[in-house]
């Protein structure tokens, strides 16, 4: 069939050609999309704000048999999330959501968890704790996307992790908690607070307006920020780069 | 491009390097180039290195000029306490052409993309706030693209800004004139909304 209705979120956008855009969208039964908009860059497109990044919309494309990209014949959006545009902490946040999905996803492999997932996170995003709903989106997608962290138990010989100690290995590279006995198959591994575990289950396993964000600390905030940070990197070529717009950021309010 | 003498596919490769210029438009560039007149043809190339030469940008606020500062920044019938930030050199035409503003202009060169990685340190924001500190700033109107990164940018330049007890004002959204309220999209008319106003 060469015409489609999809249900689609707008992760990011390009220019093309004199007065055009291609637009990478994330839709729930095709998965990631490119598309062209035509004439969408011009103050009287009909398009409006709705090829705008985070934008929620039911379109109509249209594809040539052979032809790379989608051609948008009709749009209309169901939800905007303007607020996300309105309040730059909200802006940096989804930017980097919507970097993560286009980053870890490829073109056309459907994973309608992840559409629904994009929906809720900027659906809550104002109700919530925002290091706490990125960091909760990070695990929830690794764990869509095969990369589930073991906290549960050693990531690397599967014994039943035991709560003797306060603090326990926490190791990216074998993606989740390890015993003392496997400590040496990750010299890099961190010693964490079991804390830290519990908080990892919660992301991974609650709503995000279900999380209890009351008793993250600061350190504890840093901690967490690291060890996610540091196993979201190990499945990730290359940095995001909404980080290093992250890192300019934090330097200037700090 | 097999079967091309060396002289035409440097033009070709050449012309495909300009933005929007694919190498089928880069061909037929290159025929009609071939094609006109050899007048026309050196016109056009002394043209190029005659702009590459002659212009450069502002030192002050950066717009493109054959003279440092611009025109616009030497203007003693310009008010310099009023400072219109635009994203692009380009954008100083389109204003200037309402005739409406008599300010002075700054450009940063781009608008905050945190998904193109485009942080503040990229931008001219320094240079403005080292303007801005100079004193004699009374108003500084955001003139960024009405996109996502436009309003981000506002946004930072907002919080930057106010602590220095200067205002800083947005160009107005709303529906463009000549339109159709039927076909304004949702987003762009609920900010006509909030901006309405007394008549």
């Amino acid at each position: 069939m060469r015409f489609h209705k999809v249900s689609a979120i707008v992760l990011r956008h390009y220019d093309f050609g004199e007065a055009d855009k291609v637009v990478v969208l994330y839709s729930r039964n095709q998965g990631k999309l490119r598309a062209v908009a035509r004439g969408a860059r011009r103050m009287k497109s009909k398009y409006g704000s709705s090829m705008e990044p985070f934008s929620y919309n039911e379109m109509m494309l249209y594809k040539k048999e052979g032809a790379e990209l989608y051609k948008i014949t009709g749009c209309s959006t169901v939800n905007s999330y303007s607020y996300l545009r309105k309040d730059l902490d909200s802006f940096i946040t989804a930017s980097y959501i919507v970097e993560l999905i286009d980053k870890i996803t490829e073109d056309n492999e459907p994973h309608p968890e992840m559409f629904f997932m994009l929906n809720e996170v900027f659906s809550q995003m104002p109700d919530c704790d925002r290091d706490v709903i990125k960091w909760a989106f990070v695990v929830k997608l690794l764990s869509a996307s095969g990369y589930k962290l073991c906290l549960d138990k050693c990531a690397c010989c599967g014994i039943t992790a035991r709560r003797a100690r306060d603090i326990v290995k926490f190791s990216s590279f074998q993606g989740g908690v390890i015993c003392p006995r496997c400590e040496s198959r990750d010299l890099n591994s961190v010693s964490v607070p079991w804390r830290y575990i519990d908080y990892l289950e919660d992301f991974e396993s609650k709503a995000f307006t279900e999380i209890d964000t009351a008793g993250i600390s600061q350190s504890h905030r840093k901690g967490l920020e690291s060890i996610i940070g540091s196993y979201l990197s190990s499945h990730l070529s290359g940095e995001l780069k909404t980080e290093k717009f992250i890192k300019q950021w934090e330097v200037l309010i700090s | 491009m097999a079967g091309y003498s060396r002289a035409l596919q440097e033009l070709i490769s050449a012309l495909n390097k300009l933005p929007g210029i694919g190498p089928k438009t880069a061909q037929r560039l290159a025929f009609y180039i071939l094609k006109s007149s050899k007048e026309d043809a050196v016109g056009l190339s002394d043209s190029i290195v005659r702009a590459r030469e002659r212009l450069k940008y502002c030192s002050v606020c950066g717009s493109i000029t054959e003279k440092d500062p611009c025109d616009y920044c030497q203007s003693p019938g310009r008010d310099k306490s009023v400072i219109c930030v635009v994203e692009l050199p380009q954008d100083i035409f389109v204003i200037e052409k309402t005739r409406g503003f008599k300010g002075v202009y700054h450009v940063l060169m781009g608008a905050l993309s945190p998904l193109d990685g485009v942080g503040p340190d990229d931008l001219k924001i320094k240079q403005l706030l080292e303007r801005i500190k100079k004193g004699g700033v009374k108003e500084i109107i955001v003139a960024t693209n009405p996109n996502v990164e436009g309003e981000a940018t506002a946004m930072y330049l907002s919080r930057l800004i106010h602590p220095l007890n200067i205002k800083v004002t947005r160009l107005a959204h709303g529906i463009p004139m000549g339109g159709d309220l039927e076909y304004a999209d949702e987003v762009t008319l609920a900010m006509a909304l909030e901006g309405r106003t007394e008549i």
